[in-house]
């Protein structure tokens, strides 16, 4: 069901692709099993998966490169079949971010060639690759060869392809795929701006803190259908993740770990004496909500007195291997 | 349009030193075609050779015109049939800017306008060498020559793009051809030797006569002739019938595969 707030609706989207095997054998792949998300506009969505879970081939299909074979897919209200031209109008790709542009010619000029190649007047499309370049820190580079590029450099180009008809949807297969620490953070940095300037933008990776740094929304796919999703807050809180809590108490740490464990749903614990204080830590699986509030109750009805106290919450990450691993179905 | 219109200004830009070499074998080819003969015979009996291909009686500096002009078609067809069977063939499988082209335009959009745009281009920038040439040897009147010879080229590299297209489309997206060069190598020679380009049309084998036929080069090259020869009332019916027939089954070939292509290459 389209509604006014989402830019991207994907509902039962199919796509098979045929494998040659042997010399005369076909073969039928599955690469998506009727998957179904939504984006809202101006929000940051990231689909995440193992390799070969089906990304790559939902934001082709979102991008009008390849056709679904079933289902509906729009984009900013738009057919990405019947109405691919209106589509690609309103997006704006990075996929693969260390290819897809002419090697011999600068990184300027293929953003020309590309403004060109989607409709731009010249002059338009001239200025536009300027402003780009500049905004991606690629001023300097502008006139070399892009096969002199590093891959941070090619990445930052593509960001800028993707930005450079100014669309409203934002697609990014693995921006930072590849790319140093620093080269990552810029890129990193800009998709935040763009988001808060209203784009709307869906990205994949395998950096899990990256993605939970960036997405507002996370849909998780495997072997081609959908397993999990929401914010990463509550897909952490939806499959009960293990908290960690870190505890230095006054005294009596065995009678405290007694009352902790009729209370809370405890999987690990350790206690160690350090003459002075006792330090517990424990594995609780328990919503963070719950947690506090149950054992702040405790700690306020005890005569315990508390030294130290700090919670290590799981992360998207924690959450990822939890679902992808089918130890937690989301 | 505009788009391959840039790329193509910035590619000549970037490789002039290839374009310079195709402006120096054409005229190398065309000198050594008189120097070697006249060096081992007589320079009359290099007359009386030309003068039986082309079938009018000649001096030497018509031979001198003739043969630089019909090298003219050898980069105009090599050229135009190498670079756009295997432009297309690198940028979906070597250097993967196929997603570039596939999300901006359709295939068939992006096809009809390389066949015909780079051609019109690419034969102006490799004939480049004639306007002084042609100047040289016969001063003003060198310059009008060189229009008539242009215009006959252009029509016949349009048609030449759209050929080319078909093949490149075959070898791209319908085979699995992993060295396009081999077959793209293979067809100008094919053509030009099946044109009587430097030749009598009895001497050449019917097959190849019959594969240059599927192109208007064999009558290029007649009217070709008959320009630096310097007739003053040419006959382009013949030229201009065949060139119609063969860029109107090529544009639609063209137009049709492009778009099967297209839902292919999504699929």
């Amino acid at each position: 069901m389209l509604r006014d707030m989402d830019a991207i609706v994907v509902e039962n989207l199919k796509k098979y692709y045929i494998v040659r095997e042997g010399f005369k054998g076909r073969k039928v792949v599955e690469a998506l099993k009727g998957i179904s998300f939504s984006v809202r506009r101006g929000s940051i969505h990231a689909l995440l998966g193992p390799n070969g879970a089906g990304k790559t081939t939902t934001i082709k299909v979102l991008a009008t490169l390849l056709l679904p074979d079933d289902g509906k897919v729009l984009v900013e209200g738009f057919d990405v079949v019947k109405e691919a031209d209106k589509v690609r109008k309103r997006v704006g790709v990075a996929l693969d971010v260390s290819k897809g542009f002419y090697s011999s010619i600068s990184g300027y000029e293929n953003l020309v060639f590309y403004g060109l190649l989607k409709g731009m007047d010249f002059n338009y499309a001239k200025r536009r690759a300027k402003e780009l370049l500049e905004l991606v820190g690629l001023t300097d580079a502008a006139n070399r060869p892009y096969y002199t590029y590093s891959l941070g450099m090619r990445a930052k180009l593509a960001i800028a392809k993707a930005l450079l008809s100014d669309p409203d949807v934002l697609l990014l297969d693995e921006p930072t795929l590849g790319l140093d620490v620093e080269s990552a953070r810029s890129v990193r940095n800009l998709i935040k701006e763009l988001s808060t300037s209203g784009k709307t933008i869906l990205i994949t990776g395998h950096n899990m803190h990256e993605i939970e740094l960036l997405a507002d929304s996370v849909t998780i796919i495997n072997n081609g259908t959908v397993i999990a999703s929401g914010t990463p807050a509550e897909l952490k809180s939806k499959l009960g993740l293990l908290h960690k809590v870190n505890l230095r108490i006054n005294k009596d740490g065995e009678e405290f770990v007694r009352i902790v464990k009729d209370l809370m749903p405890i999987e690990g614990i350790s206690v160690s004496d350090l003459g002075d204080s006792i330090k517990i830590a424990m594995y609780i699986r328990l919503s963070r909500d719950e947690l506090i509030q149950k054992l702040f109750e405790f700690l306020k009805n005890s005569n315990y007195r508390v030294l130290d106290f700090s919670m290590e919450e799981p992360t998207l990450e924690d959450a990822y291997l939890a679902v992808v691993g089918g130890t937690i179905s989301g | 349009m505009k788009a391959l219109l840039y790329r193509e200004l910035i590619w000549f830009k970037r490789f002039l030193a290839d374009y310079i070499v195709s402006w120096v074998l054409p005229s190398a080819i065309s000198f050594m075609i008189i120097y070697l003969p006249v060096t081992i015979s007589d320079v009359n009996v290099v007359i009386d050779k030309f003068s039986s291909i082309v079938g009018v009686r000649l001096d030497i500096t018509s031979v001198i015109i003739v043969t630089l002009i019909m090298s003219s078609l050898i980069p105009v067809v090599s050229v135009v049939i190498n670079d756009i069977i295997q432009t297309l063939f690198s940028e979906f499988k070597f250097l993967e800017v196929s997603s570039t082209i596939l999300e901006t335009t359709t295939i068939r959009r992006y096809l009809l306008a390389n066949a015909l745009v780079r051609p019109i281009l690419m034969t102006f920038f490799v004939t480049m060498y004639l306007i002084p040439a042609l100047t040289a040897v016969l001063g003003l009147h060198g310059l009008v020559v060189y229009i008539y010879i242009e215009l006959a080229l252009q029509l016949t590299s349009m048609v030449l793009g759209l050929y080319a297209a078909l093949f490149a489309m075959l070898i791209t997206f319908y085979t699995n051809i992993s060295r396009p060069w081999s077959i793209a190598n293979s067809i100008p020679p094919a053509i030009l030797a099946g044109s009587g380009i430097y030749l009598q049309a009895y001497s050449i084998p019917p097959i190849l006569r019959l594969f240059a036929q599927t192109t208007p080069v064999p009558q290029a090259v007649e009217l070709i002739q008959v320009i630096a020869l310097g007739m003053s009332a040419p006959n382009i019916t013949h030229f201009l019938a065949v060139t119609a027939v063969l860029l109107s089954t090529y544009l639609t070939l063209t137009g049709f595969m492009g778009v099967k292509t297209d839902i292919k290459v999504r699929k």
